[in-house]
């Protein structure tokens, strides 16, 4: 994988070249990652902006995807959509993360009560299906994008706990760390030294395959109802919207799906070309 | 006896995981905001409740007992197969759920059994021809059906065979045939799972010793694969048949709203959407108590699979 890291134009040509698909769908990624990041400042219209004269408009120059049953900007909606669902996914795993993987680190590291404590826990979250749980905590607590955001946290951050977990104890049976502790290597400086760096590869590559599945959870509790609420734009909410017109019009079904197709699909690749890149 | 042992104590596990359920699901009722009696008020008589009424109910519950003893009390209930009534219809939760068990458990049988006939011969061809056209197909049915939101793929579906073919109905379930559309929506990335997953265990033992002793010998080569390289792959196949359920049940909850299926998921939407607690309550507890005995199952026939795993070291 040298060619990897050599960035001139001669490995990008092989990169296209090797690997069309992979590039094809990272680039759509960033694409949509930044369309959605600068929604405010690149979207043609506001999201709700309604033009009464146009309504389930085909794309034209004035609606590039068209518009929708109240006469919105599909392309509006769907950079203003990304943007929610964008930020709510990577709020869920950062904390997920935080919580679930820093938990993982110290139960592997230390073992005893705490590992005990902490794994029961996740058999606790883990015995139950992540959009049952997730959905559970929606119904006590109320929707809105909070009660969403920590929902889906508590849903994914069990997978981080023992994935983190299982790969410390692998680590800690190494050599590299008992030369490290036999040279006197204390607690923080094993974990910031030998630790941490061993489980990035890991950590990031998990992070890009869930990215696709949270955003997935994110498009299906929208579609019930009971995710990102309206008039707020989102990916799976536009779809419900249009589905009774889905014989009528069919552009405004296909462009929400495709949106969320891509993106997760570009986060799966993403995913792929950096294990392959940093644990080979 | 090591397996009886063994699983004694995989069942005292499981029981232990159920009790923490069962714990999760009681405090679910002071996670709402504001008083549980007021919240259950509101949600019986869709208005906001009088002091008195508040104050009737709290006494009726045992609110204002300590939190233990209510759990006790509830847990007592619980065990006799009593969730308490539905907020929303006022019938019991447990009737409630058990008229509509059978789709949700139809469709979570057929999509299993959908991924398995479909993901395994995949899996097994590309394993075959490595890089060949039935690697090609394989790998790009994998990612796409992870990348695919289900219930799109059904708009989809449904606007191909239901609306322009007219072969199923577009929702509702009257025939075992109406639950096509909605098995393949969400089968098809369990499938794309399995597919790879037996492929990545043959191609581990395609250049074993023994494979090639079974070819030396003579053996037409369907039988090689079918008789000594497959059976490599039961094992796994089976823990991530098991781990799967849990993504079908997940997927069960959206696909059935499309479909308008009469089953638990669509139930389970409303349930959330109208904070009706112990029908959600019910739900965990009955949904992770399926989990729990299908991971038991899983273990019970791993023996029966491996020969190997029957010996005293394993369940030791």
């Amino acid at each position: 994988m040298n060619k990897f890291k050599e960035l001139s134009l001669e490995s990008l040509n092989f990169w296209v070249r090797s690997y069309p698909f992979k590039v094809i769908n990272i680039s759509l990624l960033v694409v949509i990652v930044a369309a959605s990041a600068l929604a405010p400042w690149l979207a043609p219209l506001p999201p709700d902006s309604q033009d009464l004269g146009q309504i389930l408009a085909l794309p034209s120059r004035e609606h590039l995807l068209g518009t929708d049953f109240l006469g919105r900007d599909i392309l509006s909606r769907l950079m203003w959509a990304g943007r929610i669902s964008l930020t709510i996914a990577t709020l869920v795993l950062l904390l997920s993360l935080l919580l679930g993987g820093t938990v993982g680190l110290f139960a592997g590291f230390y073992g005893g009560w705490f590992d005990e404590i902490a794994m029961r826990g996740v058999d606790l979250l883990l015995s139950i299906p992540t959009l049952i749980l997730a959905l559970a905590l929606v119904g006590s607590l109320g929707t809105g994008l909070q009660h969403l955001t920590l929902a889906l946290t508590v849903s994914w951050l069990p997978h981080y706990t023992r994935l983190v977990r299982s790969r410390v104890i692998i680590i800690k049976k190494q050599d590299f760390i008992t030369a490290a502790v036999a040279l006197g290597g204390g607690g923080w400086y094993l974990l910031w030294h030998h630790y941490l760096p061993a489980l990035l590869g890991l950590v990031v590559v998990q992070l890009g395959l869930d990215m696709g599945a949270v955003l997935l959870a994110i498009a299906g509790l929208g579609f019930i109802g009971l995710g990102v609420q309206p008039p707020m734009p989102e990916w799976g909410t536009m779809l419900v919207d249009a589905r009774p017109l889905m014989q009528v019009a069919p552009h405004i079904v296909i462009a929400p799906g495709l949106a969320i197709f891509f993106t997760v699909l570009g986060f799966h690749t993403l995913s792929e070309v950096l294990e392959n890149w940093l644990e080979p | 006896m090591p397996i009886l042992r063994f699983l004694y104590r995989r069942l005292l596990g499981g029981v232990a995981v159920l009790l923490l359920v069962s714990i999760f699901s009681f405090v679910l009722i002071y996670l709402a905001p504001g008083d549980p009696a007021a919240v259950i008020l509101f949600q019986r008589l869709g208005r906001i409740p009088t002091q008195s009424e508040i104050s009737r109910l709290t006494l009726e519950y045992g609110f204002d007992r300590s939190i233990v003893s209510q759990y006790l009390q509830w847990m007592l209930r619980v065990l006799h197969g009593d969730f308490g009534n539905s907020l929303r219809s006022g019938e019991p939760v447990i009737t409630e759920i058990s008229t509509r068990l059978a789709p949700t458990l139809l469709l979570a049988v057929f999509t299993t059994i959908f991924a398995v006939v479909l993901g395994v011969p995949l899996g097994l061809l590309a394993a075959v021809q490595e890089q060949g056209w039935g690697d090609r197909i394989g790998r790009f049915w994998a990612v796409f059906g992870a990348s695919v939101p289900d219930f799109w793929l059904a708009f989809v579906l449904i606007f191909i065979f239901s609306v322009y073919l007219g072969w199923f109905p577009t929702h509702g379930l009257e025939k075992p045939q109406d639950l096509t559309l909605p098995v393949i929506s969400l089968g098809m990335a369990n499938m794309g799972r399995l597919s790879r997953l037996v492929r990545s265990q043959l191609l581990n033992i395609k250049h074993q010793d023994y494979i090639r002793t079974a070819r030396s010998k003579g053996l037409p080569e369907w039988l090689v694969w079918a008789r000594h390289a497959l059976p490599n792959a039961y094992i796994p196949l089976v823990t991530m048949a098991v781990s799967q359920f849990s993504a079908i049940v997940s997927g069960a909850v959206v696909i059935e709203t499309v479909f308008a299926l009469p089953g638990l998921g669509q139930f389970y939407v409303l349930a959330v959407r109208y904070n009706d607690i112990p029908v959600i309550q019910a739900t965990v507890i009955l949904i992770s108590a399926a989990f729990i005995l299908m991971n038991l199952l899983a273990d019970i026939i791993y023996g029966f699979l491996d020969p190997r795993l029957r010996g005293e070291f394993f369940y030791e």
